[in-house]
């Protein structure tokens, strides 16, 4: 799993700019939006949505790299790297890896 | 802690004739939802396919204040929009377009824990023009943590009762039971399902409108927050899903269950084959010599104890895979066998059904009901008898000792090689399956983690009892049937004595009215004629001669019309290869020295030895690839609903096994071996 460092820190100071999953760090957070899924097939999207990882979530980074695990609401959530690599997030400013 | 919305009906008590209310639980996985339904319908459940499908469901009595209730527990499902199957069969279900009758009423399951996911899924469900009853669940676990629920408030928010209930401690069981009755027998109105609806996020609100209304739904009726998982959570997480660490902690839990399997499992499988034995003795001794006496010791007996024998290892399975499931570890260890897997196109939850399968096929097909995906779980099925089960086992040990004799190290290396041939063969059939019929990769994995909780003997036992009575009545009845049909074609038509036969006769009875009979040459003598008979009986019968029919099949393989009948007898069971070379060689069965000897010895008509190099590796290969076990046969049968699954797999198996036999003894024999 390629791992940038350099990338989430710069990310982490624009809301703007969406990473894959896969480059977050441990603890730390991120919202989805509306292009944060499109990557994925119709039934994984759905299938995503329904176990609480939708376009309007924030969550928390558990595990990086494959398989990632995510934190929703109270569901922890484990993508495989391919999936997760195809996710992308804006990290939270204010919200480093702790 | 109950709540209902206001109205003037009255409950009286129920005292029909027709069938109880049916209330169908409706939620998403890892909600409760099943320990629930164990607490509603205690032992009065049994699991069954829900009619028309292949998907089980446990279906059960529980007792209200004032009548009945059955239930029935729908597979967990994320949302009942999605287009995947359980979902869909929820669907299919709540409408009445399958089973016999569509429920009265929908219990829709919120996790207390898990509350705002727990009412986006409830918002969908509530769409459905039907009673409805909100169970909340795992109350208890959400006190602990500081969050409680106001089932009145709910109640008023989402204009269906609630109920607040623990399937672990029991608390508000009873008042679900009869929030349930009641909704059943009041029904609904449309002034009531639109008043209803008017309290929900409208059908084309997007997934963030719906996040809002829960969210405002949480504000209003929940007090508490519920804290973030540990950080503890956090670092087992990592450490089972590591690549080294997770894959070594995988090692040793899967080692554990398959020792387990194995060896535990032993006690009691030769406790039934004990206990069989004897009765097949008693049951022997006490009926007159005749059809009827071997009808039931070969036929009814034998083919119950060669199915029974399992059971232990499908009980120790099925609780230990429970309990693992219950800890929280299946989904941890399905992620860390995944990158392996899908190399062959199956999923990490493959893993354990295959691991399984080295003890018994059987228990490794069942298992593979947890695998989400249908192409994933049936691509399992279909290479699951690849993996070496113990029933090969005597034959590879009574194969590699006529190969490896006298070299205790090539013969080990050969067992080790047997299983690795089985486990190959069986990945790359994977992989081809997945290419060509299953096409596509298997699905990318995006599971649930779920908490890691104490596991719950009593829920273990509950599924071990469940799966052990579902195996002993599916598998046993149509096992039975067949091994019978099997028996009969062995038996009949029966074979008048031959010359020798009448010579043997005659010489046992000079021998025994001798005046000082020597009894070692009396019972030898008898033990000759036993086994002659039996031989010209085999010969003789049905079976006998669909082999001599179908030895020019294996003659390329070096088979004789005696192996041909040996190899196809063990179609009903490899075990039985090993008793029906012993009649062939027409020695002792429990003198496995003079099996050997014997069996090196043998010559076919031309002269030639029989067990040649060539002809022992390449039955080694044969067995080790080929789909010898009806049982197994007839089960994936069931689990797939049709014939076309097992005879592909049947085909494929017998022919790559063919093939690599034949393979194999020419190389050898073009070795000069």
């Amino acid at each position: 799993m390629v791992f940038h460092p350099s990338t989430v820190a710069n990310a982490g100071s624009s809301l703007e700019k969406r990473i894959p999953l896969t480059q977050l760090l441990i603890g730390q957070r991120a919202v989805m939006d509306a292009e944060s899924l499109t990557s994925l097939a119709e039934a994984d999207r759905c299938l995503l949505r329904a176990m609480g990882v939708h376009e309007s979530c924030e969550f928390k980074v558990c595990k990086a790299g494959s398989p990632c695990i995510i934190e929703v609401e109270r569901t922890r959530v484990g993508l495989c790297g391919s999936v997760a690599s195809q996710v992308l997030v804006k990290p939270c400013d204010g919200c480093p890896a702790s | 802690m109950a709540a209902q919305p206001p109205d003037d009906f009255e409950l009286q008590r129920v005292y029909s004739t027709e069938r109880p209310p049916r209330a169908a639980l409706l939620g998403q996985p890892n909600t409760g939802k099943t320990t629930l339904f164990n607490r509603l319908c205690g032992s009065r459940a049994r699991t069954a396919n829900i009619p028309g499908t292949t998907v089980e469901s446990r279906v059960g009595l529980a007792s209200a204040t004032h009548g009945a209730l059955e239930i029935m527990d729908l597979p967990g499902i994320y949302g009942l929009s999605l287009e995947v199957p359980e979902s869909k069969l929820c669907r299919d279900c709540l409408d009445g377009r399958i089973g016999d009758v569509a429920p009265d009423v929908a219990v829709i399951i919120a996790d207390a824990t898990n509350f705002a996911r727990s009412l986006r899924f409830a918002a969908h469900a509530l769409r459905r023009k039907m009673p409805c009853v909100i169970a909340v669940t795992l109350c208890d676990d959400a006190r602990r943590k500081g969050f409680s629920v106001n089932a009145a408030e709910l109640c008023a928010c989402l204009g269906c009762a609630v109920v607040i209930t623990s399937g672990r401690t029991g608390e508000g069981v009873q008042e679900l039971a009869d929030a349930v009755l009641r909704a059943a027998l009041h029904g609904i109105s449309l002034e009531s399902f639109e008043k209803r609806m008017h309290h929900l996020p409208s059908s084309s609100a997007s997934e963030s409108d719906v996040t809002k209304w829960a969210n405002d739904v949480l504000a209003e009726v929940a007090s508490g927050r519920m804290s973030a998982s540990s950080s503890v959570t956090d670092r087992v997480d990592r450490a089972l899903t590591h690549p080294v660490a997770g894959l070594a902690a995988f090692i040793l839990v899967m080692g554990f269950l398959f020792a387990a399997i194995f060896w535990l499992a032993q006690f009691p499988m030769d406790a039934l084959d004990f206990i069989f034995g004897t009765a097949g003795a008693w049951v022997g001794d006490t009926l007159p010599a005749g059809a009827l006496r071997d009808l039931c010791v070969d036929g009814i007996i034998g083919g119950i104890a060669g199915t029974v024998v399992f059971l232990p290892q499908i009980c120790l399975l099925f609780f230990l895979l429970s309990l693992l499931e219950d800890s929280g570890y299946l989904a941890r260890a399905a992620f860390a066998a995944d990158k392996f897997m899908r190399q062959f196109g199956l999923p990490g939850q493959a893993f354990v059904p295959l691991l399984s399968s080295h003890a018994c096929a059987l228990p490794g097909i069942m298992s593979t009901r947890l695998i989400p995906d249908t192409k994933d779980r049936l691509a399992t099925i279909l290479v699951a008898p690849f993996m070496s089960c113990t029933a090969r086992l005597p034959v590879y040990v009574l194969l590699i000792s006529l190969l490896f004799a006298g070299y205790p190290g090539l013969a080990g290396l050969a067992f080790v090689g047997c299983y690795a041939t089985g486990a190959v063969a069986g990945l790359l059939s994977a992989f081809l399956v997945r290419s060509t019929l299953l096409k596509g990769p298997a699905r990318p994995m995006m599971l649930e983690m779920p908490p890691y909780r104490r596991p719950s003997v009593k829920i273990a036992l509950w599924v071990m009892y469940d799966r052990g009575m579902l195996f002993i009545k599916n598998a046993g009845t149509i096992i039975l049937a067949i091994c019978v049909v099997m028996w009969w074609l062995s038996a009949y038509p029966k074979v008048a004595p031959s010359v020798e036969v009448l010579n043997m006769r005659a010489q046992t009875v000079q021998a025994q009215q001798q005046p000082n009979p020597n009894p070692d040459l009396v019972q030898s003598l008898e033990n000759a004629l036993i086994l002659q008979e039996s031989r010209d009986q085999q010969l003789g019968s049905m079976a006998g001669k669909i082999g001599l029919l179908a030895e020019p099949l294996f003659r390329p393989l070096g088979f004789d019309h005696q192996l041909t009948v040996a190899v196809l007898t063990s179609f009903l069971a490899r075990e039985v290869f090993v008793s029906t070379l012993m009649i062939v060689s027409l020695t002792d069965a429990n003198d496995e020295a003079s099996l050997l000897e014997r069996l090196k010895q043998n010559q076919r008509a031309d002269g030639t030895l029989l067990f040649s190099v060539p002809t022992a590796a390449s039955l080694l290969v044969f067995f080790t690839l080929a789909m010898q076990c009806l049982p197994t046969l007839a089960l994936v049968r069931r689990e797939t609903q049709s014939w076309k699954w097992p005879l592909l797999q049947f085909v494929w198996m017998s022919g790559l096994a063919w093939g690599m036999a034949w393979i194999v003894r020419e190389t050898l024999l073009s070795g000069g071996l």
